[in-house]
């Protein structure tokens, strides 16, 4: 009998055959597998939007990507100090002028050698607004380079900048001759360890390391960039063995990675301090009681504790996270009080008759945990009376109402960061004329302008440290913590995950592979 | 049957242009692409500036007009994100989506024949359905009582995490495309067996099926005459499931990190890239309402009547 009934089965059955046989022939390699051949496959939340390295300032992708295919004058390595890459050494030769001296063995891939003249053509190329690169803003004093001789180079300042330093360690450096005839956003060719062997945009990227690379040979000679959006994504990635590394995880997945014994998890500070900034220009958080009064009220510990799995500790009452330079060891933070807070509250002239209506804005799923923090501040604020209304919106709409209408609600859930770790850069979003400050405080305003052009060690964290007891006092915002960095890699991988996002190939190795 | 086929395509071009329309109109309310893609601690002149050479400054009416004239002309602006035209990286995406698509398509068609002929030859047999004839079905309809994402995450989790048969993500090989493939192909078994199946069991309750079997047809012959018969309903639910699993892409190639234009419509729109969302969805749409012309005009071949009905006045 010839039914078509059985045979629609045959075919079905031959299908899965054939896809089983079909995905045994592929195999997806395990972590062993991989440390035999020294590959690393990393997993990225966020795809790899350009190859211009002066065209982006994501750490977590673009930027650590590219970082293994260019070389900047300096580098900073993961114990945050700052060392060298195609410069050897470095001084200041006046306060508004660094001269570098660069490594004589500096070529790029196609053998033209890393001189003065590049660095020049670098430092015009990013200097000139015309262009319109998105690194420019982290070199706002960057005036121009001189040529001293072929491997001397000046980088000059407008008036003396302590902070270039950790921003050239963003400067990659493209080579000038060949963006002549090749558009840098979609090509690279560089002087750093690997090269990039195959990309489309947004899709997954793959590095080779370079044989004839200048400097030391990194151990990994293969890594697979994955772009894998969701976080579930990641956390199975890892689970099946897919993913070698993956940062920037959830503290939601902790327990599930933990649980796993060919993962390794480590955990850390971002760079990134999480906080409620409050609006001191208009409304109830113009007056310091108030805002005092928020701080007391929100029992910091206990949202780090059950919301982000106690992997963070509350800031000391500081905008800055301890690894800028700049950070205060001198300040606490407000410690939970909720009778103060009712206290404070009072004197500002709200009690049960008049309660304190706020409106505390959070954008909807940006960051990690934001709609959930904000709910647990409203609930604490509640309780000593204060009735905060919860507005969630996209992104796009919060950051329209904050920098474009100037419009910012009573309090609004933020985290933010400088990349290149300079107190002076993340401060600088505090100053008076900053459209992201909402608060006009001449002592602090006074105190970061001031450290950003002293050239003393000791004199310039004085006044940082001024500063940061200024806001500690004023509370332009009502301080959190900052946010948690939550890592997994293969356990036989050797890497050192890092506060400042920065996921790089030359800093792996597998163990007892090398 | 050239004038219903204009019909048919001035229609389409409509649904093109009112779905595009919506699309520009809540994307371009939603806020200013510039203040995204300024970096952190730019002054309001630079944001400023940065609309102003985005030309996102200029009145919406005239922004509507510019984009629909180089949308005709098959133009779209840079990605802001990836800074290529737009339409390049969308079709460079293009293969990974239409691959996905087809196998699952292909899948949930073999599924649903089966599952669809397996009940209705019980039927023709004259039982009484029973568990042995409606336990595919009973599967099928838990199917569409779970929503894809999940099946897909559990399908992760079974051969990906815990048999470790299959990747859990990425599209290196023809084993990633397996899970997705069958997450995408769950949403549309279930409406589509369903059709067939009952659309089959109607047609076999007919006189011409009794007739046949008096004759002494085959019961495979009769089955097949009566799956024709089905066909028209079946067609009409394929089409408009297409255009749904083309909807489900966008899910399921997230979940399976599926580099494809689903995947890519939502890093767009994260990105605030207007005009990489506003060319992605253009393929969507188009995609979506191309498919429906197809089926509309395989109703013309399936049963001539509607060609009559429609061009004969």
């Amino acid at each position: 009998m010839r039914s078509p009934t059985r045979r629609g089965f045959l075919g079905l059955g031959a299908g899965l055959a054939l896809a089983a046989t079909l995905s045994g022939c592929v195999g997806t390699g395990t972590a062993a597998t991989r440390a035999t051949d020294s590959s690393v496959v990393i997993g990225l939340s966020a795809a790899v939007n350009t190859l211009d390295p002066m065209n982006t300032t994501s750490v977590g992708s673009d930027l650590s990507v590219l970082s293994s295919v260019y070389s900047s004058l300096v580098t900073r390595r993961p114990d945050l100090t700052i060392g060298p890459d195609a410069a050897t050494s470095w001084d200041r030769v006046e306060p508004d002028r660094w001269r570098f001296r660069l490594n004589e063995k500096a070529a790029f891939a196609d053998g033209t050698p890393l001189d003065a003249d590049v660095v020049v053509w670098n430092v015009e190329r990013l200097t000139d607004q015309d262009n319109g690169l998105r690194m420019t803003s982290n070199f706002a004093s960057l005036l121009r380079a001189e040529k001293v001789d072929d491997h001397t180079v000046d980088l000059v300042t407008d008036g003396p900048d302590a902070d270039l330093l950790g921003a050239l360690s963003f400067l990659y450096l493209l080579s000038p001759d060949w963006t002549e005839d090749h558009d840098p956003a979609t090509a690279t060719m560089g002087s750093g360890p690997y090269e990039i062997t195959d990309y489309a945009a947004g899709g997954n990227v793959e590095l080779r390391a370079r044989d004839d690379y200048w400097g030391t040979a990194p151990d990994i000679d293969r890594v697979t960039y994955r772009i894998t959006p969701s976080e579930a994504a990641r956390v199975s990635g890892l689970l099946s063995g897919e993913l070698d590394v993956v940062a920037g995880l959830d503290p939601q997945d902790l327990e599930r990675l933990r649980t796993d014994r060919a993962l390794e998890v480590q955990q850390s500070d971002t760079t990134r301090m999480a906080f409620i900034k409050l609006n001191t220009l208009k409304g109830p958080m113009k007056d310091v009681r108030v805002r005092r009064a928020v701080n007391y009220a929100v029992d910091k510990e206990s949202i780090a504790t059950s919301l982000l799995g106690g992997t963070v500790a509350p800031s000391p009452g500081q905008l800055l996270t301890s690894d800028y330079a700049g950070y205060s060891d001198d300040t606490s933070g407000y410690p939970y009080d909720p009778e103060k807070a009712e206290e404070l509250l009072a004197e500002a002239g709200y009690g049960s008759g008049n309660p304190l209506r706020v409106e505390l804005t959070v954008p909807s799923g940006q960051y990690v945990a934001g709609d959930l923090i904000a709910q647990a501040v409203t609930q604490q604020l509640s309780e000593v009376g204060v009735r905060a209304r919860i507005n969630s919106v996209p992104f796009t709409v919060y950051m329209q109402k904050y920098l474009v209408d100037q419009d910012m609600s009573d309090m609004q859930y933020i985290t933010q960061a400088w990349p290149t770790l300079a107190a002076g850069g993340l401060y600088n979003l505090f100053v008076s004329d900053s459209p992201y400050a909402y608060w006009k405080d001449a002592e602090f305003t006074d105190a970061v302008t001031r450290a950003r052009t002293e050239t003393d060690q000791d004199e310039r964290d004085a006044l940082y440290a001024d500063a940061a007891e200024r806001a500690r006092a004023q509370a332009p915002v009502l301080f959190l913590f900052p946010q948690p960095g939550i890592a997994a890699s293969s356990d036989g991988l050797d890497w050192q995950a890092r506060p400042d996002d920065w996921v790089r190939p030359a800093e792996m190795s597998w163990k007892g592979n090398d | 049957m050239l004038r219903f086929v204009l019909r048919r395509l001035g229609l389409t071009l409509v649904a093109v242009w009112g779905a595009l329309s919506a699309v520009f109109l809540v994307l371009h309310s939603s806020g200013n692409p510039a203040v995204m893609m300024a970096p952190v601690g730019a002054s309001e002149e630079q944001i400023a500036a940065l609309g102003r050479a985005l030309g996102y400054d200029r009145p919406l009416a005239e922004q509507y007009v510019t984009f629909f004239g180089d949308a005709l002309r098959g133009q779209f602006p840079d990605s802001l994100t990836f800074q290529q035209p737009a339409l390049t990286v969308v079709t460079d995406r293009l293969p990974a989506t239409l691959t996905l698509a087809a196998t699952a398509l292909v899948l949930a068609c073999v599924v649903a024949a089966a599952v669809g002929l397996w009940s209705g030859a019980g039927v023709l047999r004259g039982r009484r359905p029973g568990a042995a004839r409606e336990w595919p079905m009973g599967l099928v309809f838990l199917a569409q009582s779970v929503p894809g994402f999940f099946i897909g995450v559990l399908l992760v989790w079974i051969f990906g995490v815990r048999l470790q048969w299959l990747p859990t993500s990425g599209a290196s090989g023809a084993g990633a495309l397996v899970l997705p493939a069958i997450t995408l192909a769950c949403g549309v078994v279930p409406p589509l067996a369903r059709v067939f199946r009952n659309s089959l069991t109607g047609e076999l309750a007919r006189p011409y099926t009794r007739t046949g079997l008096a004759l002494g047809m085959r019961r495979g012959r009769v089955l097949r005459h009566a799956a024709h018969g089905s066909m028209l309903p079946t067609v009409t639910v394929l089409g408009l499931e297409a255009g749904a699993l083309l909807g489900g892409t966008v899910i399921v190639e997230n979940v399976f990190s599926w580099p494809g234009v689903g995947q890519l419509v939502i890093t767009a729109l994260q990105n605030e890239d207007y005009p990489l969302v506003l060319a992605d969805l253009t393929f969507l749409i188009t995609a979506f309402v191309v498919v429906n012309l197809v089926v509309d005009l395989l109703y013309g071949v399936l049963d001539p009547r509607v060609r009559h009905s429609n061009g004969g006045h």
